[in-house]
Formats: structure tokens, C-alpha cells, sequence
């Protein structure tokens, strides 16, 4: 055992595409980048109940420590003046609004919710069979998307994607920013003296000879073999928002049939902690459930949601949202920070 | 009380981490994905590890610092488009005609293809051995497993990657033909390198 590890260093070691790297980033700006590291919550900070003022006094306490250079606590000093927790503040980044859910017209748990739409999917007919190009159309946006090389936290500005997969695996992916979201005429100013990132109209087509798929066959009807069959490339030891995570890859995809889809409901029904919050209208504006369940996997709690339409057991939709801690994405809290709408999923004859 | 490495500061430990290791984390995430933003990504990885650090293990500093990236890369990708990137990357080299290139160029392109057709678990005890230099212990903690399941994990992939090399330098002669990656499985688990940057 002891020979093995050199053994496969000689066999793989000098193709590592890395050998005499040398690190672009020069100590300024890597000392730059600790200082704000260190100027998020750490371990063991109340990061909910901290005050600017023991922020404050953190903060120069490391900057003492770490010796950094004049420029570097400058950025600091520019970080801990933003919004805190809770705080409204002009500097906070533009997010979706949440989706507002109301008075549950399905009363029960998560399970009995979707278990009742679940016997309404399984019952609905398959449909003829096709065969063609898979197609997506989706609206998507993510606080940490950047446009033209810059992240926008002045406006909210969706990015709509329609996708065509052939069987053979390649396909064809067109995408184009929506019309930007403001939440006052200042945030408008602000995205207009950005160079007005995204307004551009064009439109991005990617052909590509074979997309990177994770499920190239078709997903199981049985909902046990669905479960462990979600977990390629989702780990379970990440926890049930990985499952959350699988699902809203399935759907861009797999065009799911009713059996399918009724599956892939009861792998979702059996997460533990899973929420039912009430009836809601997604981005679309068309009537769903919504379903939540919250993780601190990603470092920050997060509630991720699913949009679920009650009628034929469909995905509409995902958002996730930060509760209670914006870390230090300069959001205020409670904010979406990412969300997906499934618009449509079919079989098409042609990839336009 | 005795000074001693529990009198230290969390921030002053936490920043001889970052300067000793940064370098470290920045080769991981481009050997792994070179298309994203390695300098956004490294910050995210040492941002979250900050966040984590009441569970640093102060004793293998560098592997938990590699699971922290291992996590933080498949979210990052995760975020991305599911498309193109480093599958769609590999791909193209896949489909490259290995004779148009330099020798240490084709040998690079065979090694590449070889390597997507482990499993993705087997793919990344190859890495951690070979190119984060990690022992077999260190190892098995990013992946998450005891040392003898990992070392036994390495012994299948290393066994594998040979055979596929050696049939791609020699078509036709296997030594292992039931563990050898088929040139057809090589697109098919191509996917797998994804799944691999997710976990």
C-alpha cells in the first residue's frame, strides 16, 4: 500500500496542468481579499444580533493582527458602513421579491399535500410518445450572476434560456437578459452609470456537439430507484438540499411523464423537515404549492423552495432565500438570492 | 496556562492558513475547473472555511481546507450553466486528432480521456494523490472515507487509468479487458467529470 500513492504520481503526476504555475494575484490584492474574508462573520459570531459597533471593534482587532496594508482597510471600512442585518439601505443589493404565499386551501403536512398530488399525477395519461429534441424554456436569475464582468446589484435582471437537447446529446442553447427590475429611480441611475449591463439585446446562442448531461437515461418510475438514482453527482452526505438541487437539474433535463413526475414527488415528500407554506403564484404568475426546506450547507441558512403545480404534479419553479443572515452578500434580509422557472418542457421536431 | 496554540487567535490562525495554503487551493480549482473565476472561487472557498472554522482540523490543515473546496466548487458549478465547461472541455479535446499534436501534447489528450472514463470517485482519489500530493490518509478524510477503502479506491482507479492508457497507446491489447474503459464509455461518463466537480 505503502508504494501506491508514488505509483500513481509516476503514472499521472506530470500531467497536472498546474505544474509551474505561478499565482497571478499579487500580495496587495491577496491581502485585500483576507481583509474582507475576515470582515464577514467567523466562527462563533451571533451573526444575526451583531452590532456595527463590535463589528467594528472585530475588525480593527484583525487588521491589527494582520498587519494588512492602507488600501486593504479602506476596503474594510466600506464594507462595515453597508447595510446590517435587517437594515434597509441604499447599498443593498437589488433582489426578487419573496413569493407570498397564502392560507393553505390543502390544510396538512408536506407529505399529505403532496401525496394527494401525487394521486392526481399518477393518474393522468401519459400521452403519445415522441421523439425529437428535448426543450426547455426557462426564466433564471442569481444574486451572483455577472453580466458582461460585472455583478448588478442595482437592478434585478432575469436571464430567460430556451434549450434544445437532440438524442444524439448534442444541442442548442439561446439566452437573452429580460427587461431589468428596479427598486427606485436611484437604483436606476446607479445600473445606468454601470454602463447599463444587460440592457443589450442580443441574443447568446451556444451550439454545443454534446451537452454534459447528468441523467442520460431515463428516470425511474419507481420512486426508491428515483432517489438513489438523483444522487449522481448529488451527494447524499450534502444533505436534503441536495436532493432539492438534483430535482431542479431533473427538470431542465428530462421531460418527465406523470409516472415520473409522481416519483419524483414522493422522493421530495420523504425529506425530512420539508414544509408545506401554502398556495402561492410563481414568477409566471401561475398557481402552485409551496413546498421549503432549510439548510446551512452552503455556509449561510438558506431556505430552499419548490413550486409545484397541485393540477399535474409539475415543478413550476425554485427559489432560494436567505432567512435570517446575509453573510456578507449585502442583501437585506429575508432575500431571494437565486431562482428558476420552469416555463415549459416538451419534445419538439425542431431546435428553434 | 501555558501559551500554546489554543491561546492563539482564530483570525491569526485562520490568516496563517489562508497565506500558507492559498497558492494550495488555487491549483485545485483550476486543475479542476479553469474556465471559472479562480480568483471569485478561492475567495468563496476561504469565505466559507472562515465561516467554518470552529471545525478546523488543525491537523490535517490542508485536506480540510481541500473538502472545503471540494464543496464550494460544486456549488459554484452548480450555479453555473449546466452546459459547456469542463465536460464540454474535455470533449473537444476528446474528439481532437491525436495525431495533428506534438507528442506530449497526444500523450496529453490520451491521459485526459483515460481519466474521464474513471469513475468520478475513482477520478478524484487519482487527483488528490497524484496532483495535490496528499498520502493516502490525508486523502481519505477529503474524500470522506477510511484510509484502507480509499487506498483500495486509488489500487481500482490507478489499475484502470493503466489499462485505458495502455490500450490507447496500443489498440487491440488489453492486459485487464473487464476493467478497461471501452472508447465508447468515454463520452458517456463524461458526465461523471461534472458530477465529480459537484461533490
Amino acid at each position: 500500500m505503502s508504494r501506491l500513492p508514488n505509483q500513481t504520481r509516476e503514472l499521472a503526476g506530470r500531467f497536472d496542468p498546474t505544474l509551474g504555475y505561478q499565482s497571478r494575484t499579487d500580495e496587495s490584492t491577496t491581502d485585500a481579499i483576507l481583509c474582507r474574508i475576515l470582515a464577514d462573520a467567523g466562527p462563533s459570531q451571533d451573526k444575526a444580533t451583531a452590532s456595527a459597533t463590535v463589528t467594528q471593534r472585530r475588525i480593527s482587532r484583525r487588521v491589527a493582527i494582520t498587519g494588512l496594508a492602507a488600501v486593504a482597510v479602506a476596503g474594510v471600512v466600506v464594507y462595515i458602513d453597508g447595510p446590517g442585518p435587517g437594515e434597509q439601505s441604499a447599498s443593498a443589493a437589488a433582489t426578487p421579491p419573496l413569493l407570498a404565499t397564502g392560507a393553505p386551501d390543502m390544510p396538512g403536512s408536506a407529505a399529505a399535500v403532496l401525496g394527494a398530488i401525487i394521486d392526481r399525477t399518477r393518474s393522468l395519461p401519459a400521452g403519445p410518445a415522441k421523439s425529437g429534441y428535448r426543450h426547455f424554456s426557462l426564466d433564471t436569475w442569481a444574486l451572483t450572476t455577472r453580466i458582461n464582468n460585472q455583478q448588478v446589484t442595482s437592478a434585478v435582471i432575469p436571464e430567460h434560456r430556451e434549450v434544445w437537447i437532440a438524442p444524439d446529446g448534442s444541442g442548442r442553447e439561446v439566452r437573452h437578459y429580460l427587461t431589468p427590475i428596479f427598486a427606485s429611480s436611484a437604483a436606476k441611475q446607479a445600473w445606468q452609470r454601470q454602463g447599463m449591463p444587460g440592457s443589450d439585446t442580443r441574443t447568446d446562442t451556444v451550439t454545443s456537439p454534446s451537452f454534459s448531461l447528468i441523467w442520460p437515461q431515463a428516470a425511474p418510475t419507481d420512486p426508491a430507484a428515483l432517489a438513489k438514482w438523483l444522487t449522481r453527482g448529488h451527494p447524499v452526505a450534502n444533505g436534503p438540499a441536495e436532493t432539492i438541487a438534483a430535482v431542479t437539474d431533473l427538470v431542465k433535463e428530462q421531460v418527465l411523464d406523470p409516472q415520473q413526475r409522481a416519483a419524483l414527488l414522493r422522493v421530495i415528500s420523504k425529506l425530512p423537515s420539508l414544509t408545506y407554506r401554502g398556495p402561492v403564484n410563481d414568477r409566471a404568475g401561475r398557481p402552485g404549492e409551496l413546498f421549503s426546506l432549510d439548510s446551512n450547507y452552503s455556509g449561510l441558512p438558506t431556505r430552499y423552495e419548490l413550486i409545484v403545480d397541485k393540477v399535474d404534479g409539475r415543478i413550476l419553479g425554485s427559489d432560494e432565500v436567505l432567512p435570517t443572515t446575509p453573510g456578507k452578500l449585502g442583501v437585506k434580509i429575508p432575500a431571494v438570492i437565486d431562482y428558476e422557472t420552469y416555463l415549459q418542457a416538451d419534445i419538439t421536431s425542431s431546435n428553434h | 496556562m501555558k501559551e500554546g496554540k489554543r491561546m492563539v487567535e482564530p483570525a491569526e490562525r485562520f490568516t496563517a492558513l489562508y497565506r500558507q495554503h492559498r497558492v494550495d487551493i488555487e491549483r485545485y480549482v483550476l486543475r479542476r475547473a479553469p474556465e471559472v473565476d479562480v480568483a471569485d472561487v478561492v475567495a468563496e472557498v476561504f469565505t466559507v472555511a472562515w465561516r467554518r472554522f470552529d471545525e478546523f482540523d488543525s491537523e490535517h490543515p490542508l485536506p480540510w481546507l481541500y473538502g472545503v473546496a471540494r464543496r464550494m466548487l460544486a456549488n459554484e458549478l452548480r450555479r453555473r450553466s449546466r452546459v459547456r465547461h469542463l465536460s464540454e472541455r474535455v470533449k473537444t479535446s476528446s474528439t481532437e486528432s491525436v495525431e495533428d499534436h506534438s507528442p506530449a501534447i497526444a500523450q496529453r489528450i490520451v491521459f485526459q480521456q483515460a481519466l474521464n472514463g474513471l469513475r468520478e470517485l475513482e477520478r478524484e482519489a487519482v487527483l488528490l494523490v497524484a496532483w495535490e500530493r496528499l498520502e493516502l490518509r490525508e486523502a481519505a478524510l477529503v474524500a470522506g472515507c477510511g484510509t484502507s477503502a480509499f487506498a483500495m479506491r486509488l489500487h481500482r482507479a490507478r489499475r484502470r487509468l493503466r489499462v485505458a492508457l495502455s490500450e490507447e497507446e496500443s489498440p487491440g491489447r488489453s492486459e485487464d479487458a473487464d476493467s478497461a474503459v471501452k472508447p465508447s464509455s468515454v463520452t458517456a461518463q463524461l458526465c461523471e467529470s461534472r458530477g465529480a466537480l459537484r461533490k
